[in-house]
C-alpha cells in the first residue's frame, strides 16, 4: 500500500436521503443546494482540504445527473470517478468492490453524509494524518471512517476535526442553511462578496426601489423588481424572478422559482410552485402561476427538430394505416376485442400529468391478429404525436401496470406511442424495457428514431 | 469481439475485448452455449470498447441464468464507457461490480 496518497470514497445509498429527493422535484439529494451550493460540493471541498487527490462516488442508485454535474473533477483539481454498489452491500463488500481504489493509500470513507461542517482555515491534512484507522467522526447524519494506519510523521496533539450536523428533516435543512449563511467565513461559498454577509451571483438585476437586507445570498440570473424587500436571512437561488413589491425574508428560494407581485414569503422554503413550512414540514402546492411557479427552460433546437420529425412520421403512419383502421376498428368493436385503458403519466407524481389512452386488442380471429400486426392499437395515439403530447418512439408505459419502476435520478422520459424496448427481443419485464428505453433515450437521435420505429413495427414480439 | 478465458481461485474469468453489440452478441452467446460454463463466473470488461442494448441484454440474461442456478456472476474492471451504459440503463443494480479481478475472485 502506498501510504503517501490520500483518497476519499463517498458512499451514497438511495434510501438514506429519499426525504430530500421527494421534496425537491426529484433531483439527486447531493445536487440539492445549501446556500446555493450543491451538497456534493461541500464534500468535495472537505476531501480537497484533507489532501485527497482522488475521489470516488459509489452509489446504489442512478447518479447520471450527479455525474454530469461533477464530471471528472477537473473543475476542482481532483480526480473524480464513479462506482456502483448494491443496496445490500455492507462495508466489507463495499471495500472489496473498490479494493483497487482504496489500495492506493489512506482512504477517507464518507457514509450516509450529505454535509460536512468544516472550517476552510483549518488544515484537515494534519487531522487526517493524525487519525488512526477506524471511525473518526460519527453521528446520526453519517460517519467518516479512516482506512489505513496513522502515519508516523503525524503531528501529536488535538487537531480540530470536522463535524456532521444533524440533517434528517426539512427543519434541520432550513436551520443548517441559516447557520451556514451566518458562518459564511467558514465555507467556500458561491458569489461575489465585497462585504460580510452579502453574496451576489452573476447577472443579478436589482431594480430601483428594491431593498436588500443582510445577511443575504443571491444566485445567478436573478431579477428583483422595484419595491421588493429581500432579507434579512434570504437565500435566493439561481434563475429567479421576484416580482414587484414582494417580501422575501428568512426564506430559501430554490432555483428556477418565480415569485409573483406583492407576495410575502417569510420563514419558508419555496421550490417552483411548492411552498414548504420548514418547522412543520407542511407543503403547499400553489396552483396560481401568477403567485408562484417553476421557471421552465425552453426547448432546444434539437428537441424541436426531433418533435417535428416524430410528427411527420406519425402523419405518414396515420395516412398509411387510415384504411385498415377504418375497416378493422368497427369489426373489433363488434366482437368486443377492442379495449381501452386510461392511465396517468407519470404515475404518482405531483407534477403535471398526462392522460394516456392505451388500446388492447385481443389476438382472436383474423381481424385481431391483423390489427395487431399492423399496430392498429396505436392508431388513436398517433394524433397526440401531432399535437406534441406524445413522442412517436421513446418510453412506452406498460399497459398492464398502473405503477412504474422508473426510479429517481434517471433521465426524464416522455411517454411515446411505440417503445424503444419493442425493438429488442430480450426484455422480459418492465424493468428490462426501461433499460432499453434509457439506453436509446441517451443514444438515439432524430434519424435513429425512424430506424428504431421501423424495427419496432417489424418486431412482432410485442404481439 | 475476442473472448479470453482464464481461472483465478477456481473461478472462471472471461475477458472480453472489443465491441459488445447486436452484431457481436451472437458470437458471445454461441460461446456461452457451446461449452460448460456452470459455476461462478467473472466477466472482465476492461477491454470492452462499447456495449449497446443488445450486449447489455445478453449480460442481463446471463445474470438471470446464474442467479436461477444459484451461482455468482461478477463484473470487473468496467471502464468509463461501459460504466456509463450501466449507469443510464440502471443495469448496475442487477450485478456485483468490482474494480479489481482479484477482489472479485475473493483473493
Amino acid at each position: 500500500m502506498n501510504t503517501g496518497s490520500v483518497q476519499t470514497l463517498i458512499v451514497l445509498r438511495e434510501e438514506e436521503h429519499a426525504w430530500l429527493q421527494d421534496l425537491f422535484r426529484s433531483r439527486h439529494p447531493m445536487l440539492v443546494t445549501l446556500c446555493n451550493k450543491p451538497f456534493i460540493e461541500y464534500l468535495i471541498d472537505f476531501a480537497i482540504l484533507s489532501g485527497s487527490e482522488a475521489l470516488r462516488i459509489a452509489s446504489d442508485s442512478p447518479i447520471t445527473d450527479l455525474e454530469n454535474y461533477c464530471g471528472n473533477g477537473s473543475r476542482w483539481g481532483i480526480t473524480i470517478d464513479y462506482a456502483h454498489i448494491l443496496p445490500e452491500d455492507d462495508q466489507e463488500r463495499l471495500l472489496e468492490k473498490n479494493r483497487q481504489f482504496c489500495s492506493r493509500g489512506k482512504t477517507m470513507l464518507i457514509e450516509k453524509t450529505l454535509f460536512v461542517a468544516y472550517d476552510k482555515k483549518n488544515d484537515y491534512r494534519l487531522w487526517l494524518r493524525a487519525c488512526p484507522e477506524g471511525v473518526a467522526v460519527s453521528g446520526t447524519s453519517g460517519s467518516i471512517t479512516i482506512l489505513g494506519n496513522k502515519q508516523e510523521n503525524a503531528i501529536p496533539g488535538p487537531i480540530p476535526g470536522p463535524s456532521l450536523p444533524m440533517l434528517l428533516t426539512i427543519g434541520e435543512y432550513y436551520r443548517l442553511a441559516d447557520d451556514t449563511l451566518k458562518n459564511a467565513d467558514r465555507y467556500i461559498l458561491p458569489g461575489y462578496s465585497s462585504e460580510p454577509d452579502c453574496f451576489l451571483g452573476r447577472n443579478v438585476v436589482i431594480q430601483k426601489g428594491a431593498e436588500i437586507r443582510k445577511p443575504v445570498m443571491i444566485g445567478n440570473n436573478v431579477q428583483i423588481s422595484a419595491g421588493s424587500i429581500i432579507g434579512p436571512g434570504a437565500i435566493i437561488g439561481s434563475n429567479i424572478i421576484i416580482d414587484r413589491e414582494s417580501v422575501v425574508s428568512g426564506s430559501i428560494l430554490m432555483d428556477n422559482t418565480f415569485i409573483g407581485e406583492q407576495l410575502e414569503v417569510k420563514g419558508r422554503i419555496a421550490d417552483g410552485s411548492l411552498l414548504i413550512d420548514p418547522e412543520s414540514g407542511a407543503t403547499l402546492q400553489m396552483e396560481d402561476p401568477h403567485l408562484m411557479s417553476v421557471i421552465q427552460p425552453g426547448a432546444s433546437t434539437k428537441q424541436i427538430i426531433r418533435r417535428l420529425i416524430h410528427a411527420l412520421a406519425a402523419l405518414a403512419l396515420l395516412i398509411v394505416l387510415a384504411l385498415p383502421f377504418l375497416v378493422l376498428r368497427p369489426l373489433l368493436g363488434l366482437r368486443r376485442n377492442w379495449h381501452t385503458k386510461k392511465r396517468l403519466f407519470p404515475p404518482g407524481a405531483t407534477a403535471k400529468k398526462l392522460t394516456i389512452e392505451q388500446v388492447v386488442i385481443r389476438p382472436e380471429g383474423a381481424d385481431g391478429r391483423l390489427a395487431i400486426a399492423l399496430s392498429i392499437d396505436r392508431y388513436p395515439s398517433l394524433f397526440k404525436v401531432l399535437g406534441g403530447k406524445l413522442r412517436l418512439i421513446g418510453h412506452r408505459p406498460a399497459v398492464s401496470s398502473d405503477t412504474t419502476t422508473i426510479s429517481s435520478g434517471c433521465i426524464a422520459m416522455n411517454p411515446a406511442v411505440f417503445g424503444y424496448a419493442e425493438t429488442e427481443e430480450w426484455p422480459e419485464n418492465e424493468r428490462d424495457e426501461l433499460m432499453v428505453d434509457h439506453y436509446h433515450l441517451l443514444h438515439s437521435g432524430s434519424l435513429n428514431d425512424i430506424g428504431l420505429l421501423l424495427k419496432a413495427l417489424l418486431n412482432k414480439k410485442h404481439m | 469481439m475476442n473472448i479470453a478465458e482464464s481461472t483465478i481461485n477456481g473461478i472462471k474469468v472471461l475477458s472480453l475485448e472489443g465491441v459488445l453489440n447486436a452484431a457481436s452478441s451472437p458470437k458471445f452467446k454461441a460461446y456461452l452455449e457451446t461449452a460448460d460454463h456452470s459455476g461462478p463466473m467473472i466477466i472482465n470488461l476492461e477491454q470492452v470498447e462499447f456495449i449497446d442494448s443488445s450486449g447489455l441484454g445478453l449480460l442481463v440474461r446471463l445474470a438471470r441464468q446464474k442467479k436461477s442456478a444459484n451461482e455468482a456472476l461478477k463484473l470487473a474492471k468496467m471502464n468509463d464507457r461501459v460504466k456509463r451504459v450501466f449507469e443510464i440503463t440502471q443495469a448496475h443494480s442487477l450485478f456485483d461490480i468490482y474494480d479489481d479481478i482479484q477482489a472479485a475472485a475473493g483473493n
